[in-house]
């Protein structure tokens, strides 16, 4: 039987209307929202370009810098990680690929708070990492930048992203042709070569979606900064959340999520832009 | 909507109860009608929204044998989701609130909140005046509220590391440079600098003491360990030895010495900033007369006696103090006679400014 005109509608409709209520919707209430103020702990909808003069103001244009530095430091950290693995999973492991990959993940299965929490322990002055170095008489006293500092903050978001890094990248690694590897090795390519003019730029797609799914939750981060961070290490994140919650100004944190989204889908559309499959494509 | 449709319209499985609930989470609450809530309870029960340790069971099992109430509660963690819930629809669930004072203003300009008749709250009378007669509790002339309980956020130090503390500069000395912790949060951690410096009323800064409170603060970083969110981490903090002395909830002192750690507790001479909590109506509740019963048990001797051996919270009422040991008051960790230690803690002048402060200090 052929579907009628009206089912094939429908079936367009739904998923329409799903996006519109979910996406669309909220989205257009923040960039109304992001117009607003407050009076009188009431919402007041009336015009003003206020938020986002305050947003250009000397404050957050350097809270937003200080998340983009984090966010870099996250994504190539991760990167610098999770290439050699996702490399190793996909050309070289055998046996047990299953498993290893599930190894991968496993991380995803506890809860990021717990996650967190867990760098405490490891990076504290009563923790594993200071422990065991005065143990061994490294040291004399506790390093105290290992914990409450931008590196507790990076090293912690690397460890709770990475594995968004490594599952993309492992799919287009393992997709990569061995016969052209093959033809690289007979036109006398040696493993260095081969790796940087067929490998490397055949995993850009990869390396490209795997950057993202790293750097945008990093851009967002905010518990873990606050669990983890030192005095300074505040990012854009909380301060979004103090707008949401404490300050009870919707307006402007409206304003403040959508320039984060602005800035995140710059990078995005830069990214994936010049993350194409180079040479051979 | 009649009771039977509504269990017309329910899933099998779910209680009426349950489904409000789903609604409030979800916000749609705030778009049903008002009748909706009065469907449900008839009956002598209340929907309590409160903080954990007041609808804790004995609190329960103690309203429904002294009143013969049904109290239901459902809890909050902070103010701003008490706030945040009751905005998003809240008002149609709950009967009472506890807030804490700062939160009366704008919870009323907000139409949050009902006003109580004073003349209900017979037990007014054992109340310190403080607290009875606080303007805080009052909008446009209208009462919000009795507090039955109140405290002091405060100094924690490590007594081993520190000696005896009495001052605000024990989190302003060198001596304890990266063992410091102080709270992430303006309205109590502005207020302490203030206090350092001399301000008396912190709350009614104006922008150049304000500077000057900026200046203290960020010259005071390097000495800091962390700003703590939240009351486990200072507690963590404490235990683990990260810090040695931090402004701190009282809450973390019992914890701590149960771990072994010889906590001190104090108020700082410069001053402390007190809190107090009430049970408030929550707007359009069809049980005022309930909730003001409540609300005047909850003023009574044997409410105040009940609570502090129960939590360890400190009555706001004399005669329920007078009813506990001297060795339990001093546990209670309220100091009557410096009272008059204590600010308040309030709306400031310029709210968004004071956080708009605090985020420099840690953008700095």
């Amino acid at each position: 039987m052929r579907p009628t005109i009206g089912t094939v509608l429908s079936f367009l409709a739904a998923p329409k209307l799903w996006l519109f209520v979910f996406f669309v919707l909220p989205m257009m209430t923040m960039v109304l929202y992001s117009f607003w103020r407050v009076a009188d702990y009431q919402i007041v909808a009336d015009f003003t370009l206020r938020n986002y003069e305050k947003i250009g103001g000397n404050l957050y244009v350097g809270v937003f810098l200080r998340t983009i530095r984090i966010s870099i430091y996250v994504t190539v950290l991760s990167l610098l990680i999770g290439y050699p693995v996702a490399y190793f999973l996909a050309r070289k492991v055998r046996r047990f690929k299953l498993t290893l990959l599930l190894l991968v993940i496993l991380p995803l299965w506890t809860s990021y708070l717990v996650r967190t929490y867990a760098w405490m322990l490891i990076l504290g002055t009563q923790g594993v990492i200071n422990q065991s170095l005065m143990a061994v008489g490294l040291i004399e006293e506790p390093i105290s930048w290992l914990l409450y500092s931008d590196f507790a903050v990076t090293i912690a978001l690397v460890h709770i992203y990475m594995p968004y890094l490594i599952l993309p990248l492992y799919a287009v690694l393992e997709k990569i042709n061995p016969s052209i590897l093959e033809a690289a090795w007979d036109l006398g390519g040696g493993r260095i070569r081969t790796f940087l003019s067929v490998i490397l730029p055949l995993s850009l797609p990869g390396i490209a979606t795997g950057c993202l799914f790293v750097f945008i939750p990093s851009m967002g981060a905010f518990v873990t900064p606050e669990l983890l961070g030192g005095t300074r290490s505040i990012m854009i994140g909380s301060i979004i959340a103090q707008q949401f919650g404490v300050a009870y100004e919707y307006p402007f944190g409206s304003a403040l999520a959508l320039v984060l989204m602005g800035i995140i889908f710059a990078t995005a559309a830069i990214s994936l832009r010049y993350g194409k499959p180079k040479g051979l494509a | 909507m009649s009771r039977e449709t509504m269990n017309l319209l329910l899933p099998s499985g779910m209680s009426r109860r349950g489904l409000m609930r789903l609604m409030a989470a979800s916000g749609l609450l705030a778009a049903a009608p008002a009748s909706l809530r009065q469907a449900f309870a008839q009956d002598k029960s209340l929907n309590y929204f409160t903080w954990s340790s007041w609808g804790a069971p004995e609190f329960v099992a103690d309203a429904k044998k002294k009143l013969g109430i049904d109290l239901k509660p459902t809890f909050y963690s902070s103010s701003d989701e008490m706030m945040a819930k009751l905005r998003g629809g809240g008002t149609r669930l709950y009967d009472m609130i506890v807030p804490v004072q700062n939160y009366i203003e704008p919870a009323a300009k907000a139409g949050l909140i009902e006003p109580l008749n004073p003349a209900a709250l017979t037990n007014k009378k054992d109340i310190f005046q403080q607290f009875a007669e606080s303007p805080q509790w009052r909008v446009d002339g209208k009462l919000y509220g009795i507090p039955f309980v109140w405290g002091a956020n405060a100094i924690a130090y490590n007594r081993k590391e520190t000696g005896e503390v009495d001052s605000l500069d024990a989190l302003f000395d060198p001596k304890y440079k990266g063992r410091i912790a102080l709270r992430d949060e303006p309205e109590d951690t502005l207020a302490i600098a203030a206090l350092k410096l001399g301000i008396k009323a912190p709350y009614g800064m104006g922008e150049k003491e304000l500077q000057e409170v900026k200046k203290l603060l960020i010259s005071q970083k390097p000495l800091v360990r962390a700003y703590w969110k939240n009351v486990a981490d200072v507690q963590n903090m404490l235990a683990s030895g990260e810090v040695v002395v931090a402004w701190s909830f009282l809450a973390v002192i019992a914890p701590l010495r149960r771990a072994g750690v010889d906590a001190g507790w104090v108020w700082p001479k410069e001053g402390a900033i007190g809190w107090n909590e009430s049970i408030t109506p929550v707007k359009g509740t069809s049980k005022l007369k309930l909730v003001e019963e409540y609300a005047n048990f909850t003023l009574s001797p044997e409410y105040g006696e009940f609570m502090a051996r129960n939590t360890r919270y400190a009555p706001a009422s004399k005669a329920a103090i007078a009813r506990l040991e001297p060795e339990l008051v001093k546990d209670l960790g309220i100091d009557i006679n410096n009272v008059s230690r204590l600010v308040f803690k309030d709306i400031p002048k310029d709210k968004s400014r004071w956080n708009e402060i605090w985020n420099e200090v840690k953008a700095a």
